[in-house]
């Protein structure tokens, strides 16, 4: 069972516990007036009783830089606090490269399928 | 004379578009039955424009935008839909699709689309045969702290890189991710003297906190200087903001597992890892970056 929405910046998906984000952008769109309302709908979504995981899917977008991993963090921030995992898929060759870098590895699984990352988050923590 | 590559599975479609092309001056119309076949037939001739059904076994057309834009960004498409696929053609125009023409009104618009988007790419293509001619450029602007310039300002710094030919396309990725971290450093953290706690605070507080220092003194008046040169064998990009500046050697490194888990200050990291150079003045309010060909980084 899956319920979906779309705004400008993210399309969002829970799928069970699991919700999927797919950032639709790469700016810093959250420092402007319509990016902090989408931000709180998320954290809304975030904070609901009914989600306990995170998967971003940034196949939509062809690069990032430190907006989407400082996004990113706070996601995993936030849903850490429930005892959650965040998983990124389908990141860019470039995108692999930038996680990498920041060494993100370390704190998020990173995959290149939707699947491979339900699987994992299916997956009692270590 | 133009060719178009007409893909669609129905044999009376094929000979319709055929027909409705062929009124067009110039004009020379190949055909493809199946979205494998049209990649196959690109492989053998580059046409100007593809034109596609939406519909069609096995590969459907926006499967084919996207593999076209993947392997020919150069050739534009154009979406054939059927009724009631109007969300479908904006995931196809999202995904890079030209334009799209429904189904039901192809006699009166797909002639004029398809020489719409001819007469684009034709000159698109001359300016950047125009661009290919350029082996040095010197270019200096002086911006506001407005955000919404970064995006025009790096995608204009692209162009130029990828003009002169100073790297291949990956590493001009890379080089668009450390001008876009610069910037932003340099307007909110240099000029509107935002800090990272906050940024990593209440969004709306945060918005709020932009606005009033992007009107307020000392912050509204300061503003940006971007310098840069590019030429095959190098390109130097110099930002220079207004700020106090700051001490790089007193950022913390974020790769430093005790960091690992802090929201922002990767910005640094970045342009560290995307450039082949990167130093500050000493008062900490301007950046120069150097980004070198592989030849000349060889040779360095």
């Amino acid at each position: 069972m899956s319920d979906s929405m779309e705004s400008k910046y993210i399309r969002s998906e829970q799928q069970g516990n699991v919700l999927v984000l797919t950032p639709l952008f790469t700016q810093a769109v959250f420092a402007e007036p319509t990016g902090a309302g989408e931000w709180n709908q998320v954290q809304e979504q975030l904070d609901a009783p009914g989600t306990e995981q995170i998967i971003v899917d940034l196949g939509e977008i062809p690069y990032f830089g430190s907006t989407v991993l400082e996004w990113m963090t706070q996601l995993w921030k936030r849903v850490k606090i429930k005892g959650g995992r965040l998983a990124v898929v389908r990141p860019s060759a470039i995108g692999r490269e930038v996680l990498n870098v920041a060494r993100l590895e370390k704190l998020w699984g990173i995959f290149d399928t939707r699947d491979q990352a339900f699987t994992w988050l299916a997956k009692p923590q270590a | 004379m133009a060719t178009v590559l007409v893909v669609d599975d129905a044999a009376v479609d094929r000979k319709l578009v055929g027909g409705l092309l062929s009124k067009g001056k110039d004009l020379q119309v190949q055909f493809a039955t199946t979205g494998e076949e049209a990649l196959e037939k690109l492989a053998e001739f580059r046409p100007e424009l593809v034109v596609t059904d939406l519909v069609m076994p096995g590969m459907s057309g926006l499967e084919l935008v996207a593999r076209i834009v993947e392997q020919c960004p150069h050739i534009p498409v154009i979406l054939m839909t059927g009724k009631g696929s109007e969300e479908i053609a904006v995931k196809a125009l999202k995904a890079g699709a030209a334009s799209y023409v429904p189904k039901g009104v192809l006699h009166q618009h797909l002639l004029n689309t398809v020489q719409d988007v001819l007469l684009m790419v034709q000159e698109r293509s001359s300016h950047a045969r125009l661009m290919d001619c350029m082996k040095r450029g010197k270019f200096h602007f002086v911006i506001s702290n407005d955000p919404s310039l970064i995006p025009l300002l790096v995608n204009h710094l692209q162009s130029l890189v990828m003009s002169v030919g100073l790297c291949d396309e990956a590493n001009v990725i890379r080089v668009c991710i450390a001008l876009e971290e610069a910037l932003r450093n340099a307007i909110f953290h240099g000029n509107l003297e935002l800090t990272s706690e906050q940024r990593e605070g209440d969004p709306d507080v945060y918005e709020k906190l932009i606005a009033e220092r992007t009107a307020a003194q000392p912050y509204a008046n300061r503003h940006l200087e971007v310098s840069l040169e590019v030429s095959p064998s190098e390109g130097r990009f110099v930002i220079h903001d207004q700020g106090p500046g700051f001490d790089p050697a007193k950022l913390p490194d974020p790769t430093d597992p005790e960091n690992l888990e802090k929201v922002s200050g990767r910005g640094l990291l970045l342009m560290r890892t995307f450039m082949d150079e990167v130093s500050f003045n000493e008062t900490g309010n301007q950046v120069t970056m150097v980004k070198r060909s592989p030849a000349q980084e060889q040779a360095s």
